[in-house]
């Protein structure tokens, strides 16, 4: 790694460093992508095919898992105890009166979190973009849809989105790149039951090929986006922005690269960044040109611990939000048994979706709206072990004879719902808990507010609705992030906007004071939306962050 | 629950309830043989053979609990508990150990273990077994024969997924 062969160092390969790294490549800009984690090939390292896949999930390989900690969690309140997550075979799965601290999702690998996200390819909703002189809530977006829009087309374009025609709020200044997939049968199920209701259940776009594609093949419904894709029809990162950004032959990618510090200069410019090799050797790259894309946990944890007398509080900390404004994933989901045999297991996860109550005004009483979607697959309820662990239960020969009457038979409506901020909820550095090249990891502090709650309540209300108009009254699951803090989407900590007293990074990701340093994840959102899964807005901002050079 | 929370509350019951292990009348170290067999039998308890497809205990499925127990002192110590106690109640019922009993005697202690899931260690015992039990059995395609699953999920995936199931 010589500094003089590249223009642009990205630390961190998930949607934001990969698309940056792409769209630097097609301007012939010489990158290094530094990546703490392993490379994945996807033709041999995901194991559906395996009589034994359902018991080994994502195959986390040593060095793809960072470590987190937790700050101690809120009490639960009697109040909303219809909020708590249950199962039929284990009654409640959290039986304390304390919220407890599950887990903060993420891959470390080439690729990032999209080697094992669903693939569900969102757009802002446009009047979300606006919650603080809308609403009083979050921040603006120091951009419009708009602005954003084109380059929405872009990433969609690249990655092979197949979505509706109907495109509703999110207006589109082309169609899709694909058509969409057609829907499962048991989620043509829930289009019936959501009709009955007056709502309109439509099919998700997602990074999943209806069609071959840019040298990938169409997507066989194997039901396991999560796992990982062997066929690569899905649209991760490694194969499709990093893919072009290495044929390009302006891109190298460094894997098991741990960067622990960035060092602030005097003169407002980033030197460089100490890292630790492949062969674990620490080393200083001097960088020209600086871009952090580790997610909104990992970013902010490298800012604060690259703390020096340029940059006391921080690097591109002078706003002193570096880790706040913290925004998690608020969802729920219920499962019921359906009368008829569905064949649920099978499908693409995440296949529809329903955005009647997404709009941030659209709920009476409730700033920030959600979004209704096909989650029995996305909630892991696509084998056996699942419904024997989780909706059958028992044992002995009445254990095999219901497992056989009931397998396939779940529906699952699932939501996911705007976060906002608050004072609780933010990322800071733990105290005591280091990794083993002894930086501080960093330690999640969140805290759920009265507006998560109601908003998560009604979330809760309207799947039960849904599932009952479907004909699913025997509920066997239910689980939501009241009692559990569980995220994959994280956002916020180091906000854009236009204000440098009230935000990190500009619309560009830039830093306001540190001229060499930019900013690429979602942990640059000033809100998080109503639900949509961020990835493809952060590869749309990555891109237009780099078509403004 | 994940592993790691199952060993956290597995190493906490373990350290409140070791006394009770030393008090068990008969307790003597369980030879591996005994606990072997006294797995395999619990385990063709808890996921027996019928006419449609073979049970745990057929498939070996005691033999990846032992091998997952093995690293952990605290799950292997589990494990030769809930079979002694099993043996113990065998005892009670005329028989010399749990493997000798009819599966109806057998059924008999495992719902008696079953009825203390929440609490004490042969509850414990039971709720890991079974949960452990049922990731490995379900992992063996043997176990599928009556189940709508027929293969893992590639290389075919599920082409009809949108056309009600066969």
């Amino acid at each position: 790694m010589k500094t003089a062969d590249y223009d642009v160092v990205i630390v961190g390969s998930g949607a934001g460093g990969g698309a940056m790294a792409h769209a630097y490549c097609l301007k012939k800009i010489r990158v290094l992508v530094l990546e703490a984690g392993p490379r994945y090939d996807p033709f041999k390292d995901y194991m559906l095919d395996r009589e034994d896949w359902e018991r080994r999930h994502f195959p986390f390989k040593p060095g793809s898992e960072g470590q987190t900690t937790f700050a101690p969690m809120q009490e639960l309140e009697p109040e909303w105890d219809d909020l708590r997550s249950w199962n039929r075979a284990m009654g409640r799965t959290n039986r304390k009166n304390q919220r407890s601290a599950y887990k903060y999702h993420h891959v470390r690998g080439v690729g990032g979190s999209t080697l094992s996200f669903t693939g569900e390819s969102h757009r802002m909703h446009p009047e979300a973009m606006k919650m603080r002189s809308r609403f009083g809530v979050a921040a603006d977006w120091p951009l419009t849809y708009s602005d954003l829009e084109p380059f929405y087309c872009e990433a969609e374009r690249l990655v092979g989105v197949a979505g509706p025609e109907n495109a509703g709020a999110r207006w589109r200044s082309e169609p899709y790149p694909l058509p969409a997939h057609p829907l499962g049968y048991a989620s043509q199920q829930l289009q019936a039951a959501a009709a009955k209701l007056g709502l309109e259940w439509i099919a998700n776009p997602r990074a999943a090929l209806s069609k071959p594609y840019d040298k990938r093949p169409n997507c066989n419904y194997c039901a396991n986006c999560s796992r990982g894709c062997p066929r690569t029809d899905k649209g991760s990162v490694d194969v499709t922005f990093l893919r072009k950004a290495e044929a390009s032959g302006f891109c190298t990618i460094e894997s098991g690269v741990t960067v622990t510090r960035i060092e602030p200069g005097a003169d407002d410019r980033v030197k460089g960044i100490h890292l630790v090799d492949g062969e674990g050797k620490p080393r200083f790259l001097p960088t020209q040109q600086l871009v952090i894309a580790c997610g909104a946990v990992e970013t902010p944890r490298l800012l604060l611990a690259s703390a020096n007398q340029h940059a006391p509080h921080g690097l591109a900390n002078e706003s002193g939000l570096v880790g706040r404004n913290f925004m998690e994933t608020l969802a729920w989901s219920s499962s019921a048994l359906h009368p008829e045999a569905l064949g649920s297991f099978r499908g693409l996860p995440s296949d529809s979706i329903c955005w009647n109550f997404n709009a941030p005004d659209a709920v009476d009483g409730i700033v920030g709206g959600c979004r209704f979607y096909a989650g029995v697959l996305e909630s892991g309820l696509n084998g056996p072990i699942a419904y024997a662990n989780r909706v059958v239960g028992g044992w002995g020969r009445k254990h095999k004879t219901a497992m056989r009457g009931q397998f396939g038979r779940v529906l699952t409506v699932a939501a996911i719902g705007e976060s906002l901020p608050d004072e609780g909820s933010f990322v800071d550095l733990d105290p005591k808990a280091r990794d083993p090249h002894g930086v501080p990891l960093a330690r999640i502090h969140s805290r759920l507010g009265k507006m998560e709650l109601k908003r998560l309540a009604f979330m809760a209300k309207k799947t039960r609705e849904i599932l009952h108009a479907a004909g699913a009254v025997d509920l066997v699951e239910e689980y939501g992030n009241y009692d559990s803090f569980n995220s994959t989407h994280v956002f916020g900590t180091c906000r854009m906007g236009a204000d440098p007293a009230a935000s990190v990074v500009d619309d560009r990701g830039r830093s306001f004071r540190w001229k060499n340093l930019r900013i690429m994840d979602a942990s640059v959102f000033p809100s998080s939306g109503g639900g949509e899964s961020p990835s493809l807005t952060i590869q749309a901002l990555a891109l237009r962050s780099v078509s403004h050079s | 629950m994940s592993y790691s929370r199952r060993k956290f509350c597995l190493a906490t019951l373990l350290a409140g309830c070791a006394a009770q292990v030393g008090r068990l009348p008969g307790a003597g170290a369980a030879g591996e043989d005994a606990l072997e067999s006294g797995l395999q039998a619990w385990m063709e308890t808890l996921y027996p053979s019928d006419e449609i497809s073979p049970g745990a205990g057929r498939l070996d499925v005691h033999l990846d609990i032992l091998k997952k127990a093995k690293p952990d002192p605290d799950y292997t110590g589990l494990l030769k508990f809930g079979i002694r106690w099993a043996n113990i109640e065998a005892k009670k019922l005329g028989k010399t150990s749990f493997a000798a009993l009819d599966s109806d005697s057998r059924e008999s202690i495992v719902a008696m273990a079953e009825a203390n899931r929440l609490e004490g260690l042969q509850g414990y015992f039971f709720q890991q077994t079974r949960m452990d039990g049922a990731e490995f059995y379900y992992s063996r395609k043997e176990s599928w024969a009556g189940l709508a699953i027929m293969r893992p999920p590639q290389p075919i995936g599920y082409p009809f997924h949108a056309m009600p199931p066969q």
